[in-house]
């Protein structure tokens, strides 16, 4: 049955990686994860708290899987090299957070450029959607099932289309809300940032 | 799960948030802060809790940037009580002045002194003390491992990127007659769990958002990590937010969502988070990481924490926010004397139920 299924990647093993990675699990996807070393450094913890997630190296990870969560600091995603993802559809589930990315947010996204749609311009031969990010780790791993909302956002119709199947699967709500531009609002200080939700509260906060 | 209640530990932890007086309702100065804090921990030793922690920050809503100096003040006029810090910075900090702190703190206190590492809540130490912030990691993986050496070594050889290279030395005063007691903090980055049993260390579980039960994980992997390490599972503890007032959840309620939510919107601002929630809120005091309510609602609440998890040790963090002076008191007051006998009244009487 696992089959017939994405194969979801991710890169990052941390808080949020791990949590993505178990919600895949308990809908029968077939998961690949790394961190940033040796796949070794994470099977232990892979074996406990995402048990069945294949650890590996992340360009096998990538390569390996259909669609790519980026689960690693926002400050980090540029040590991976872009043709890797080339033809990959890929989720950006993160977020600037200045007490690890560095106090200059400008860096990372500005008036101009949301921070989804700097990860896009670097990964030019890929799709990007964004989601998974406005959520706390702890929320997503114990609310899924709760009518709670995922907000995502992007282009092209066949990855929101994947990625609104993800967010339905994984147990959560999905909310589309525009193009890469529109995830201002999901960014820090954005409306959306940190929004647990049902699709009652999430109008509300978008005065919908 | 069965629960050895005569060896559960309880601790009372503080960040140091300054108090408002309970006249004027206006906030203490940092002097006035610091004195009652004193008192606290003199009362919470007369009052026969296991241990005090206090954490170590560098903002203005707190008034312990220095929690050592103000254990040094407690080693002096306790007895009984452990004393800890919870948790300190450990990589902005010099793991050979750590030593000789925890050791001049054991000495004074006959031996009561106690250590929590981590992270912590924020990260205003590094610029602070002139590290980056990038280099947090590899900061602590090579603290803590020349920390371990000289807790457990008599000399001490050590050289590494980050830190200060070492030839042959034995930092004084010793610490003696045992080893001290290492927990770290952890909020729920699989890494520090397994540093944690890499180490043997104890495992304090920071629980500040959402349900208890979520971090059974980190447990197994803490049990399952020492198993493969071959080392000794220390402690598990948890460390959560709470209020407590005689009879009157409700009482208890209204502090909590003056005082612990302006502490926690106060963070948010500086993260991008939104305000919390009424629902926010009212979920973590139902059954989230907020002990808030009467002495039967936050025994119950921690009760079933302490059963779910098999923990070992359960620390409530008082005075979130700030809070009058006197109900700081009575949550010291009520949880010594009240909240924890029936703590173990209602573990007791689930373990002759099982
Ligand atoms: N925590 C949350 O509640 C939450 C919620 C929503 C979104 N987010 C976002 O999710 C991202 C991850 O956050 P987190 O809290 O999970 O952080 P975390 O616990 O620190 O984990 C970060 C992970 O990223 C890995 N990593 C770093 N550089 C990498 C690289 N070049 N290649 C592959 N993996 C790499 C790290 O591996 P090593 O340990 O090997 O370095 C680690 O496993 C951030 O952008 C954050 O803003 C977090």
């Amino acid at each position: 049955m696992k089959m017939s299924k994405l194969i979801i990647g991710i890169v990052g093993a941390g808080k949020l990686g791990m949590t993505l990675a178990k919600l895949a699990l308990d809908a029968s996807y077939q998961v690949n994860i790394a961190g940033s070393k040796d796949p070794a450094k994470i099977t232990l913890a892979t074996s406990v708290l995402a048990p069945e997630a294949q650890p590996m190296y992340t360009r096998d990870v990538i390569e390996k899987s259909d669609i790519i969560f980026l689960a690693l600091p926002l400050s980090k995603y540029q040590n991976i090299d872009a043709k890797w993802f080339a033809g990959k559809t890929v989720v950006d589930s993160m977020n600037y957070w200045w007490e690890i990315d560095g106090k200059t947010s400008n860096y990372y996204y500005d008036e101009q450029q949301t921070s989804s749609e700097k990860v896009q311009a670097y990964l030019t031969q890929s799709v990007v959607v964004k989601a998974f990010n406005h959520m706390g780790y702890h929320d997503l791993a114990s609310m899924s099932h709760q009518q709670r909302v995922i907000v995502y956002a992007g282009t092209d119709e066949i990855a929101l289309a994947k990625v609104k199947q993800l967010i339905i699967d994984f147990g959560f709500v999905p909310y589309y809300i525009g193009n890469l531009h529109a995830t201002s609002q999901l960014q820090p200080g954005g409306v959306l940032f940190g929004a647990n939700e049902d699709m009652i509260g999430i109008k509300k906060l978008l005065n919908k | 799960m069965k629960i050895d209640v005569d060896k559960l530990r309880f601790g009372l932890d503080t960040f140091g948030d300054v108090a408002y007086n309970d006249t004027f309702h206006t906030k203490m100065s940092y002097r006035e802060s610091l004195q009652n804090i004193i008192k606290e921990g003199q009362l919470a030793d007369q009052l026969g809790l296991d241990v005090i922690a206090l954490g170590e920050h560098h903002r203005e809503e707190y008034s312990i940037s220095s929690p050592e100096v103000v254990l040094g003040a407690l080693a002096s006029t306790t007895k009984n009580i452990h004393l800890s810090t919870g948790v300190t910075v450990l990589s902005s900090d010099d793991p050979v002045r750590l030593y000789e702190r925890f050791a001049t703190i054991d000495g004074i206190s006959d031996g009561r002194a106690e250590i929590i590492l981590g992270r912590g809540s924020f990260t205003e130490s590094f610029p602070l003390f002139g590290y980056d912030l990038k280099d947090y990691n590899d900061l602590f993986v090579e603290k803590v491992g020349l920390f371990n050496d000289l807790i457990t070594g008599e000399h001490v050889d050590w050289e590494s990127k980050h830190v200060q290279k070492l030839v042959n030395v034995r930092p004084y005063p010793r610490i003696e007659g045992h080893k001290l007691p290492v927990s770290i903090g952890v909020g729920g980055t699989p890494e520090s769990v397994l540093r944690t049993a890499y180490y043997g260390y104890s495992l304090m579980l920071a629980i500040i958002a959402g349900e208890a039960s979520r971090f059974a994980p980190y447990i197994e992997l803490y049990k399952k990590a020492a198993e493969d390490y071959g080392t000794k599972v220390g402690a598990i503890g948890v460390h959560s937010h709470g209020i407590i007032t005689e009879d009157d959840d409700d009482e208890a309620y209204n502090i909590g969502w003056e005082y612990i939510r302006n502490s926690m919107d106060r963070v948010g601002l500086d993260r991008g988070w939104p305000k919390m929630t009424k629902e926010r809120y009212d979920f973590e005091v139902i059954k989230g990481a907020y002990y808030v309510g009467s002495v039967e609602t936050v025994a119950k609440r921690i009760a079933q924490t302490i059963s779910e998890l098999g923990l070992d040790r359960f620390d409530l963090v008082y005075g979130t926010g700030g809070q009058l002076e006197k109900d700081r008191m009575r949550t010291i007051e009520l949880y010594a004397t009240k909240v924890i006998p029936r703590v173990k009244e209602i573990l007791q009487e689930a373990n002759e139920n099982e």
